[in-house]
């Protein structure tokens, strides 16, 4: 057993692949989410998200590679690892002849730790009866009642796959900026978010990796994928040589104007875009989102 | 939160999965003794509910798709595994003594020529079957009925499996025996495997592998998704669909011919090896029905296709149609005709051999065709198959006690077209309550 100090990353995955007969559901991954980080874990339906998660947890095993929580295997380790960790699953279930009150209790029991405050708490914020039979509930709710059990264990990682696919705008928001960030302020806690919503987690995401079929296509901090990830609008003169667009991925043309994603050379994008008589020039950074399709989406595809 | 109320609170969560299953099988058991008549049932429903109680005890958790929830919880999955099957063996030791009060074992011990510890063995067996081999199953095909139908036969399918070995080969071994020790070894197996399977369980995405009985079932599919997509007659692929959902009812029935080859080589070693079948024939009969009817609409809804397969472009009332025409058709074919057809190649001069006619008439068919419409009816306020199945026994007992209480069986066999118009309207009835509740999304939480 490997002792956790605090150089030890959270999540570690080396090289992980994991099959299902002939086809490669997770294809040499390899990652690390360090200590109280919010990680973003972006792709496509089927890009292999909910299998690495799976992996993580000792719900699947790897076919080749390695993962390690907290500095340990989960498959020797795992319940010194899953008592460090809540998880929210893409599809929530739950015993149907239970009530809400029975389920908060049933996985309470499971824990060592658990705040009756926040339960109490969250119970109201998410508007749900104690009373009610979990099989009543909408899916929404029930994904709120996952969130909830996750939460109120006061877990040093959160792992949440998809967690606010099924959620009313409101709740959504609530849950992210509330809940997720409160989490995050009562502690140096990590949260590993598996999500098609990047955009309404734009603000939280400290660092991501974006997956297509099984493989790491891009991990970057937020930050500076932002500074690297560029969207710049230009107006010239007349309509630009081919020569002025070479190089850099043209987003849309109409005319005169051009709007261009650029990849981490935006200065001298720029100085090449001035010299060919441009009347305006504006550069923006482009959201976690845009840049998940800039990475996703073959060029041209746009 | 004590350790005690924690503990409270996980072994009330596993009682109270379990407890349908263990209450149907308590009362299916007492019910011969109770009303009377009936007898056999009793061994029916030990093998079954002995079954069904190790099945549910890890199927609940596919039933539910609650898996991934449970796994991932900070506890140990040896601790998990020793948790659930305590508990099912504590609940199966009522079942077994409750059996021991009702069943009379010298005719076992006599009949198979075991000795006592031997007979012990046998007695045990359904209990070490249900605790070890049916969550085996259940675990290796993700499919609780699995578990379920198949636990029960590790007897009967090596004691068949040695009858033809001997047959085949000219080797001179003990059918039963034998059986006894393979059934045996087989629990063994299962003690070892079982719990190395759980430590290994995988959540993968595909919740249900199945029982790969109709591959080029499949392999059409994959082969059609190559091709240009051709309009078809949806008629035709929902009865290739409703086939689908039967896959266990016939992988059941696919044992029968190989248990009726051994009743017809072991004649003349054991004395009423025929009339011994003949009973298995109906409890056969009475399972093939439970079975279809029961699969039919549960299944559906537990893979969660039932709401876009109502909403499709085709009357609700037509695909129920097609529902129903495979259950009533499958359960009559299965547990009638097959038998029919086994008894009639029975070698001839064979006493205490069931006739063709035994499975064919009138009674047969009706009372195959109502159980068929009422567990049908029960599945459509089910959320699995294995549910429907097991609230399918009860209420099949209880409408069968109003039969006998109203000595219904005695007044119709006298007037064949009265016998068939009860029949059909108590089934006309069902049916239609199966197509009002299959029509409900909600029917079965």
């Amino acid at each position: 057993m490997r002792p956790m100090s605090a150089e030890t990353p959270v999540i570690e995955i080396d090289h992980l692949v994991r099959r299902f007969g002939r086809a490669d559901a997770v294809d040499g991954l390899s990652l690390r989410v360090a200590h109280g980080r919010c990680y973003g874990f972006f792709g496509r339906n089927g890009a292999g998200k909910t299998t690495t998660i799976k992996c993580l947890l000792n719900l699947l095993h790897p076919t080749s590679g390695q993962v390690r929580l907290f500095g340990q295997d989960p498959a020797r380790h795992e319940v010194a690892v899953k008592a460090r960790l809540a998880y929210v699953p893409d599809a929530v279930a739950f015993y149907p002849w239970m009530t809400v009150r029975d389920t908060i209790e049933y996985f309470a029991s499971f824990r060592e730790r658990w705040n009756r405050d926040l339960e109490r708490l969250l119970l109201v914020q998410f508007r749900l009866d104690p009373g009610q039979k979990t099989s009543h509930l909408s899916k929404g709710q029930r994904t709120q009642l996952a969130l909830l059990t996750a939460i109120c264990a006061e877990p040093e990682l959160l792992i949440l796959d998809e967690p606010t696919s099924g959620l009313d705008p409101i709740v959504r928001r609530e849950f992210i900026q509330t809940v997720i960030g409160s989490y995050q302020e009562q502690g140096p806690r990590t949260v590993f978010v598996s999500t098609h919503l990047i955009s309404e987690f734009e603000g939280l995401i400290d660092e991501f990796t974006i997956i297509e079929r099984g493989r790491a296509v891009l991990t970057l901090d937020a930050d500076t994928a932002r500074e690297r990830y560029q969207k710049v609008f230009a107006r010239f003169a007349s309509a630009p040589t081919a020569a002025a667009l070479s190089g850099v991925r043209v987003l849309r043309q109409r005319g005169r104007e051009v709007e261009v994603v650029v990849n981490g050379n935006v200065s001298s994008v720029v100085e090449r875009l001035r010299a060919s008589a441009v009347e305006t020039l504006t550069t923006e950074a482009l959201t976690l989102e845009e840049i998940f399709v800039t990475a996703v989406q073959p060029a041209g595809a746009a | 939160m004590t350790a005690f109320t924690r503990l409270r609170l996980q072994v009330f969560k596993e009682v109270r999965e379990l407890l349908p299953a263990w209450l149907a099988c308590l009362a299916a058991i007492a019910t011969p003794s109770i009303v009377g008549r009936w007898y056999g049932i009793e061994v029916l429903a030990y093998g079954l509910g002995t079954a069904a109680l190790g099945s549910v005890a890890i199927g609940h958790e596919y039933g539910y798709r609650t898996l991934p929830a449970m796994l991932a919880q900070p506890v140990s999955r040896r601790r998990l595994f020793l948790m659930k099957m305590a508990i099912v063996a504590v609940m199966l030791a009522p079942i077994c003594y409750v059996f021991a009060s009702v069943v009379h074992w010298p005719t076992v011990i006599t009949e198979f020529g075991f000795n006592r510890w031997e007979s012990i063995a046998a007695f045990s067996l359904p209990v070490l079957g249900g605790l070890l081999v049916a969550p085996w199953i259940t675990m290796l095909t993700r499919n609780p009925v699995a578990g379920t139908v198949l636990a029960p036969s590790i007897f009967g399918t090596p004691m068949s499996a040695v009858a033809l070995l001997n047959a085949l080969t000219g080797l001179r071994v003990d059918p039963p025996r034998v059986a006894l020790w393979a059934s045996l070894a087989l629990c063994g197996i299962a003690a070892v495997g079982a719990p190395r399977l759980f430590m290994r369980l995988e959540v993968a995405d595909a919740e249900r592998v199945g029982v790969a009985l109709f591959r080029w079932l499949r392999r059409q599919s994959d082969e059609s998704a190559d091709r240009a997509l051709t309009r078809r007659h949806p008629a035709g692929l929902l009865l290739r669909k409703e086939l689908r959902l039967q896959r266990m009812t016939f992988l059941l029935a696919a044992l029968y011919p190989v248990g009726w080859m051994a009743a017809v080589l072991l004649r003349t070693r054991i004395k009423d090896a025929l009339t011994i079948f003949y009973i298995a024939s109906l409890f056969h009969a009475l399972e093939m029905a439970l079975l279809t009817g029961s699969l039919a609409s549960a299944e559906e809804r537990q893979g969660g296709t039932l709401e876009w397969q109502l909403l499709m472009p085709f009357a609700v009332w037509k695909q129920w149609l097609i529902k129903t025409a495979v259950v009533l058709v499958s359960a009559t074919t299965l547990g009638c005709v097959l038998p029919a057809v086994a008894a009639s190649l029975v070698p001839a001069g064979s006493s205490l051999a069931p006739t063709a006619g035994d499975f064919v008439s009138l009674k047969m068919l009706l009372s195959v065709v109502v159980i068929a419409a009422v567990s049908l009816c029960v599945s459509s306020v089910s959320g699995s198959g294995l549910r429907a199945l097991l609230a399918a026994v009860p209420v099949w007992i209880a409408l069968a006690s109003f039969g006998v209480y109203f000595d219904l069986s005695s007044k119709l066999t006298a007037r064949p077209v009265a016998a068939v118009s009860f029949a059909a309207i108590g089934t006309l009835v069902m049916l239609a309550c199966g197509l009002r509740n299959h029509r409900l999304a909600d029917a079965g939480r």
